[in-house]
Order: structure tokens, then sequence, then C-alpha cells
């Protein structure tokens, strides 16, 4: 085959420059850590790759929404746990008030007590998480739950339901519970009844007596009042339980949950990396031969391109 | 010996012709489009006038130089024309949708990302819906939103004149290169045939229509006179150069922007669809792709801001009040005319007044001076300078302007107009307008959906009672009675505001109490709407994006490839012809020897000739 000596050394210029654009592309991707950078080198690829990207930012997400909602439950949790402590100490002097053997100070040191367990109480019940949400109150969580009326009683003021936050693939977690659930309750006269009526009940008890002294009439209305008491808080700590099981069952499912999320995230993100992050040991070989190439037509062009009939001449 | 002396000396002439064309060869081994040449020798037969008797034996009276003969092969120029207008159209498709796949951003940038944030700050507000930070965390990134989808389509519309642009340049340089071979083909018919300037010319023609042949596809004809003409290699073969007529080429537009592409239109204009190859053919394909992304992109901008919009409005924000538009993608689009002298650029805001379906003109008179913006149904109009206002519509100018330019003005939306309308984030409608509260243990199902139902009178929140399994009181808050309906399990119930679809079968006694929600209330129902729409089958706005992404992606991928194969198959029909008429420094070395050595001979002849004239003289 005749071969011009111009495009002779085009072709080789031509070759020389192919070989070293690969061994840049090569470098780069070593440099970069990506296989490719624009999603046309290899689209299925790409494609694939962003389909998981945007899933590893779901699961992020869903675990920001978990902590969020674990963070009220667990607010929620703690004040749930001073409630059933009072209850149990309520229970406690609940019992000790239906003693035949009760002085005139003794009941007046439990009223006192009754009193500020009550003010603990209302406290615990206007709970609020970090972000300043009142967890008792449902979707009225800009309020206290719970606020006393200027008659000494106390009323609920949320309404509805705590919200319901989605934490990942549909799942919706209810990110608290409003008191009207378990601690109000109707009185069955068309109104409700409240467990601070049962503080107020009992510190009435105490204080119904005369200081020096009970009549029979009145000790046998405090043995009455102290026993259908006792019903009362059993039904009201069954409620406060009720609520704990529910919430720490919860809180179990989204611990679960979040350390599903993380095992997805990472075998997603190992799928990315085999899709998108650059296989050094290839590129490097692959760099390797890609010189010796060059290498060799760098030698092999020299010696022809030294062979002229001119200079025989 | 006087015939001695003769073929002597045109066999000097002879070979020093050929060793001047050797040294052209070797001067010109690299001059691009230079073919190689020979000098063309014959015999030269026994002139009549040296004596009959010996014309017979005499073997002829020396060589002659014939001309110069160019190592010409028509079929491989052919085909490396074939291959330049393949990589000419390959490449720049190739090249506009990079641009393209570039102007769509990645994942990590642009608009996917700008969705991805969106979705991510509205699902973290779904976990405290009244937090202001998280509110205006998700405005902030609705107004990113906004503004990527305005970015790439603002990029879009740019690639799409650029585009144009580059089509017209491609033209115009075509033009130019039929011109320079129509002067060739001037050239030619007073060019000797078989002379170094017709040759020289043939290399300049030769190298023309190679350029020609990137930009569209030809196929070329002799004629007897030496000279050619073109034709476009489409099927329909129109000429584009004849030895009489250049018919230029021309890019315009039809009325739906689509590019258009003309013959003869400098003359006597025909609009041709567009050749199968060459660069004007892949700008074409490219500007194809490029217009069908635009109008997705503003499919799914209109879409999208629809779709939040109308649920948004269903909700209520902090304040208790129904939610007002999120996003509004409406504007005008300003086309100047082709023929515009002045260098105006036009800014219009709109104030959301409704504006006119057929929109506007505006037009330049330097006589007065003065601009006139009016309707194009000419119901309305006013005039002026710097700025101008109609329909609530303002219209600034900048620039000189040169009498008779025009713009068209065209109410339209899309992405490039994309942008959040709201700035208060307590304004953020995120709960649902209305709550229903069930009395305990209610037995069925309620769902309640906002419409203009106005079934009820009297003071809200009403109460839906079960006075019977198949009977429903509806009283208001004053328990007044209101309305008694019939009911039947799964139907819906009429409210004010609201319809309410009751499933199951609720007990006697049961109730439902439906109330408006109060401002401040916390409740994250209409967020939770709004992120659903995203996630269903036919709305998938994050999903649709990355598929018009991937569909770019693909075409650019599937360009390239084509791009890299057309180059090889180019190079390889180019070297071809490069190895079939190009010079060889080897070649022409020996061939230096060979006719030194002959030309050296020759001057042996005549010496040889000059001793026997001696040998002669000396007899006497």
């Amino acid at each position: 085959m005749r071969i011009a000596t111009s495009s002779w050394y085009r072709h080789q210029t031509e070759t020389m420059l192919d070989k070293q654009a690969k061994i840049a592309g090569l470098q780069e991707q070593i440099a970069t850590g990506r296989r490719f950078t624009s999603a046309s080198a290899d689209p299925a690829a790409a494609q694939r790759a962003d389909t998981i990207k945007r899933a590893i930012s779901d699961n992020d997400q869903a675990l920001r929404n978990s902590a969020s909602v674990t963070e009220r439950l667990q607010a929620s949790g703690l004040a749930l746990e001073g409630m059933s402590d009072i209850m149990q100490r309520m229970n406690e002097l609940a019992i000790s008030a239906s003693s035949d053997t009760l002085s005139g100070d003794d009941r007046r040191t439990i009223a006192v007590e009754i009193d500020q367990l009550k003010a603990q109480f209302l406290q615990l019940s206007n709970a609020r998480s970090a972000d300043g949400t009142y967890v008792f109150s449902g979707g009225a969580s800009g309020t206290p739950a719970f606020a006393a009326q200027p008659d000494g009683s106390v009323r609920y003021e949320g309404s509805g339901k705590a919200i319901r936050v989605p934490v990942g693939a549909g799942n919706l977690v209810a990110a608290g519970d409003a008191a009207d659930s378990f601690l109000v309750r109707p009185d069955g006269e068309g109104g409700d009844t409240s467990v601070f009526d049962l503080f107020d009940q009992f510190s009435g008890l105490m204080r119904a007596g005369d200081p020096d002294g009970e009549t029979p009439e009145q000790r046998a209305a405090r043995h009455a009042g102290m026993e259908d008491m006792l019903v009362q808080l059993k039904s009201s700590t069954d409620g406060i339980f009720d609520v704990q099981a529910a919430q720490g069952s919860r809180l179990s499912v989204l611990e679960s949950e979040e350390r599903r999320l993380e095992d997805m995230s990472v075998d997603l993100e190992a799928t990315r990396s085999t899709l998108e992050d650059t296989d050094v040991t290839a590129a490097i070989v692959d760099l390797e031969r890609y010189a010796t190439i060059l290498k060799a037509i760098q030698a092999s062009f020299g010696k022809v391109a030294s062979l002229s009939l001119f200079d025989r001449l | 010996m006087n015939d001695l002396f003769h073929i002597g000396a045109s066999g000097l002439r002879a070979f020093r012709a050929a060793l001047d064309v050797t040294g052209g060869n070797v001067a010109n081994a690299d001059t691009p489009g230079y073919t190689r040449r020979s000098a063309q020798i014959s015999a030269l037969p026994t002139s009549g006038a040296s004596g009959l008797h010996y014309a017979d034996r005499t073997s002829g009276s020396g060589a002659t130089v014939d001309g110069i003969l160019r190592q010409y092969d028509t079929f491989l120029a052919a085909e490396v024309r074939t291959g330049a207008a393949l990589q000419a159209r390959d490449t720049a498709a190739s090249r506009w949708l990079g641009e393209l796949e570039s102007a769509l951003g990645t994942q990590e940038t642009g608009l996917a990302a700008a969705y991805d944030r969106f979705y991510s700050a509205a699902t973290d507000l779904a976990a405290s819906p009244n937090s202001l930070s998280a509110r205006t965390l998700l405005l902030e990134v609705s107004g990113s939103l906004a503004e990527s989808f305005g970015q790439t389509g603002t990029a879009l519309g740019a690639l799409e004149s650029d585009i144009t642009g580059a089509m017209k340049s491609s033209a115009a340089e075509a033009n130019t290169v039929l011109r320079a071979l129509a002067d060739i083909n001037d050239g030619l018919l007073r060019a000797k045939a078989g002379s170094a300037t017709e040759a020289g010319l043939l290399d300049q023609r030769d190298q023309f229509l190679s350029e020609l042949a990137e930009f569209v596809p030809i196929h070329v004809e002799e004629n007897s006179f030496g000279q050619f003409s073109v034709r476009l290699d489409n099927g329909l073969g129109q000429h584009l150069l004849t030895p009489s007529h250049t018919s230029e080429l021309g890019i315009g537009k039809d009325p739906h922007g689509t590019p258009t592409l003309f013959l003869d239109a400098n003359f006597a204009p025909r609009e041709i669809d567009f050749p199968a190859s060459g660069e004007l053919a892949g700008q074409r394909q490219a500007w194809e792709k490029l217009s069908q992304a635009g109008q997705d992109l503003d499919k799914q901008a209109n879409r999208f801001a629809q779709v939040m919009n109308d649920i948004h409005a269903e909700g209520v924000d902090l304040a208790g009040e129904r939610g007002k538009p999120l996003f509004a993608t409406d504007g005008v689009g300003v086309v100047a005319q082709e023929v515009n002298r002045g260098d105006v650029s036009v800014n219009v805001k709109t104030d959301g007044s409704a504006l006119a379906v057929d929109g506007y003109q505006l037009v330049y008179d330097s006589a007065i001076p003065q601009w006139t913006l009016s309707r194009t149904d000419g119901t309305a109009q006013t005039s002026g300078l710097g700025m101008l206002t109609l329909d609530g519509m303002q219209v600034e100018l900048y620039g000189n302007a040169r009498n008779g330019d025009r713009f068209v003005l065209t109410p339209e939306t899309g992405a490039a107009h994309m942008r959040l309308e709201m700035d208060d984030p307590a304004d953020l409608a995120m709960a649902a307008a209305f709550q229903v509260t069930s009395s305990s243990g209610f037995a069925g199902g309620a769902t309640l959906s906002v419409d203009d139902a106005a079934a009820l009178s009297g003071t809200a929140p009403h109460r839906f009672t079960w006075t019977a399994a198949d009977e429903v009181q509806i009283t208001d808050a004053n328990d007044v009675l209101i309305a008694t309906e019939a009911f039947v399990p799964g139907m819906t119930l009429e409210g004010a505001g609201y319809s309410l679809t009751v499933s199951g079968q609720p007990a006697v006694g049961d109730t439902l109490t439906v109330s408006a929600t109060p401002a401040g209330y916390e409740d994250n129902s209409n967020l939770q709407a709004m992120l659903a729409r995203g996630d269903t089958q036919q709305e998938a706005f994050e999903e649709r994006f990355a598929q018009l992404r991937t569909r770019i992606s693909s075409s650019y991928s599937e360009a390239q490839r084509r791009a890299e194969v057309s180059a090889i198959v180019a190079e390889q029909s180019a070297m071809g012809l490069a190895n079939a008429q190009g010079v060889n420094l080897d070649e022409e070395a020996a061939n230096l020897v060979r006719y030194q050595q002959g030309y050296q001979a020759s001057t042996r002849i005549i010496a040889a000739a000059s001793e026997m004239f001696d040998s002669l003289l000396a007899i006497g």
C-alpha cells in the first residue's frame, strides 16, 4: 500500500494523541474518584445511581423525622413516669388516709402533700418537648394542656390529636398522646372530669373533719371516700400505664425502623459506589497499559521517521 | 547527427520538467489539499523533414512533455465528502446535546438537587408543622426550587436561540464557500487543460468542496469544459452551484419558531427539507431534542405549580386562614422580529392582571419618535418612550431603536417564569381546613374533603349525630337542629365548605363534630397531602425530571457514540484519499535519482552527437 508522507505523520500524531487522551481520562477518574463526570458517559448507571441517591436522601430525611418523633415521645415518656410516681404516692397516701388512727395534724399534713402533688402533676401534664410544643395538648400543641381556673379547679384546654409524622416508607407515627385520652373522662352528667378533680376530692376529704377530732360521720365519710379514691386512682394509673406502654412500643418500632433505614443506606451507598466510583485498581492497570503502548509508539515513531531515502543520496 | 542533438535536447527538456514536478511535490509534501503531480511524457514521432530514407529505421525524434497530471481519484474524493458530511452532523448534534445535558444539571446540582431539598425540608416540617424555623427553611428551598426551574428554563431558551444562531452562521459559512467555488468555476473556464494553473485551481476546488460537504451533503458533476456543478445530495438533488448560478442557503423560522432551511435565499427563496447529513442536519436534530426538552420542562413546572397551589389552597395557615398561591409560572414571552436593526432589549413585568390572549405588538416609529404597544386584536394601545404600561404589564425598553423595529409579546407559562409567591413562613397552609372529632368508640371511618358545598346553615361547628342506623341529625353550635338525613354506609354528607364521606355503620348515639381548624393548631395533614401528590404515579415530579435528564443523557451518549464512529469512518476515507494523492518523500527521492540519471544520460547523448560531428570533420 502506498502511504503519503504527510498522512503517515498525521496518523502517528493522532495515535499518540488518542492514547494521551485515554491516559488523561483515567487520571481524572483516579483523581476525582468518579468513573464518569457526566451522566451521558453511562446513562443507565447514572440513572440508577441518581435513584439510589434520592433513596439515600429520603432515608436521611426519615431518620431526622424519626429522631424528632423520638424526642417528643421521650419528653412525654419522662412526664408519664413522673405522673405514675405521683399516682403511686397518692395510692400510698390513700391507704394511710384510710387508717382509723389519724390525727387532725396527720390529715392536714396529707392534705398539704396532696396539694403539692397536684401542682407537680399539673407541671408534668404541661410538659414540653425540645421544640417547645406541649406534648399532651393534642393538635393545640401551642397551649398548655391543663390550666388552673379562677375557682382553683384545673381544666383540659387542648384539642384534637397529636400530629402523625411520616418516618419513611409511608409509615406515620403519632408524635404524642393528647391528655384527654387518659387523664380526662366524661363525668356522666354531660361534662368532663379530670385526674385533677381526684386531687381536689382527696384534699377535700382530708380537710373535711374537725381538726381536733372527727365525728363518727366524718370518719365514715373519709373511709368511704378513700375506698372510692383507691378505685379511681387505680383506673387513672392504669390509663397512664397504657399510654406509657403504647408510647414505648412506638419508640421500639421507631428504633428498629431507624436500624433498618441505616442498614439500607449502607447497602444503597455500596451499590451507588459500584455504579459511580472509580475502580482504582482497574484504572491503574489500564493506565499502565496505555502508558506502555504510548512509549512503544513513541519509540517506533522515532525509528521509522529517521528512515528517509534522502539521507542516502 | 542533427537528429541525435534534437533527441538529446528533448530528453533534457523532458527530464528537466519531471525534475521540476518532483521538486514541486517535495516542496508541497505537507500542503493540505495538494494532489501529487507527475509530468506526462510521451515519445515524439519521427519528423518528416529529417529525410525519407531514415523514416522506417529511427525510433522517433525524442520525448515531449504533454502536461502535468494530477493523481486525482474522483471516487475516493466523493467518499471523503460523504464521510465529512456524516461526521459534521454527528459532531454538531453531539456538541449541542452536551450543552443540553449540562443545562439540565446533575442529581447534586440544579433542579434535581432543588427538588430533593424541597421534599426534604417539607418532610422535615411534617415533624414539627408549627415550627417557624422549619417553615422558613421550607420557604427558602421553595424559593430556590422556583429559581432552579427559572434558571433551567432560561438556559434551555438561550440554548434554543444559540442553536438557531449557529445554524445561521453555518449557512453563512457554506455560502462563503459556495461563492469561492463559483470563482474557481470561472477560473477553470479560462485555464488551459493540463496546465499547472488548472491543477492548482482543481486542488482548491477539491479543498472547498470538502469544506462545503461539512455543512450539507453534496454531489459533484464535471462538464466537458472542465467546469463543475454541485447538487444537494438529498434525493431531490437541487443545484447549489452551476457554472452560471449560485444558490445560497438561508435559515428562517416557521410560525411555531421551528428553524427552516431556504434555498436560493438571495433570489427566489424556497423552503426545503433539512438534508440527512452535514452540520446543519446535526444542529436541526439537536434543536428538536432541545425543543422537546423545553416543552417537557414547561409542562412539569406548570403542573407542579398548579398541583401545589391547589392543595395549598385547601389547607389553612398559622392564622387559620386558607392557603394563598405558592408558585406562579405565568409571564410574557418576547420575540424580536428577525429584521430588527436596532439593539433594543425588552424587559416585561406583570402584576397578575389578565393579559390579552392574542398577545401584544411593540413597534418603534422614529418619526415621532415613540414606541407603540398595542393589543394584537387592536382593542387597546399605548405609546411612549422608556417605559410603557398596558393591562397591568410594564414594558421597559433599553438600547437604541431603529425605525420599524418590532417585538411580539405573548402571555405564556413555563419554567422560565416560575417564582415563589409567598414571603411569610406563617402563610404556609400546612394544616387541614377542618378537624373531625368523633365520639369515643365511633364505629366507622370518616373522610373529609374540602369543597364549596353549602348544604348546612347555622353556626359552625356542626355535629352529626346518628339517631338511628339509617338516620343522621345535624345540629349547629347552639344545638339547633339544622337537618335530618337518611344514611347508608359509604355515603357522602354535604356540609359547609366540605363533604364528609362516612364508611361503616356508626351506632346509634355516635357523633362526629366538624370544626374549622383554629389558628395555631398543630396539624400536618395538608402538608402530607402535598407530599403525597408528588409521590403518586402520575405526579412523580422529581421522578419525571429525572426521566427527562436520563432521556437527554442517553441521547447525548448515543450521539457521542455515533460521532466517534463517523469520525473513524471519515478519518479512514480521508486517509485513503490522502494516501492515493498525497506525496511520499521516499518515492520522490527515488524519482529524483531516476530523473537526474536520465538528465545526465541525455547530456551524454548530446556529447556523443558532438563527438560524432567532430569525427566527421576530422575526416575532412
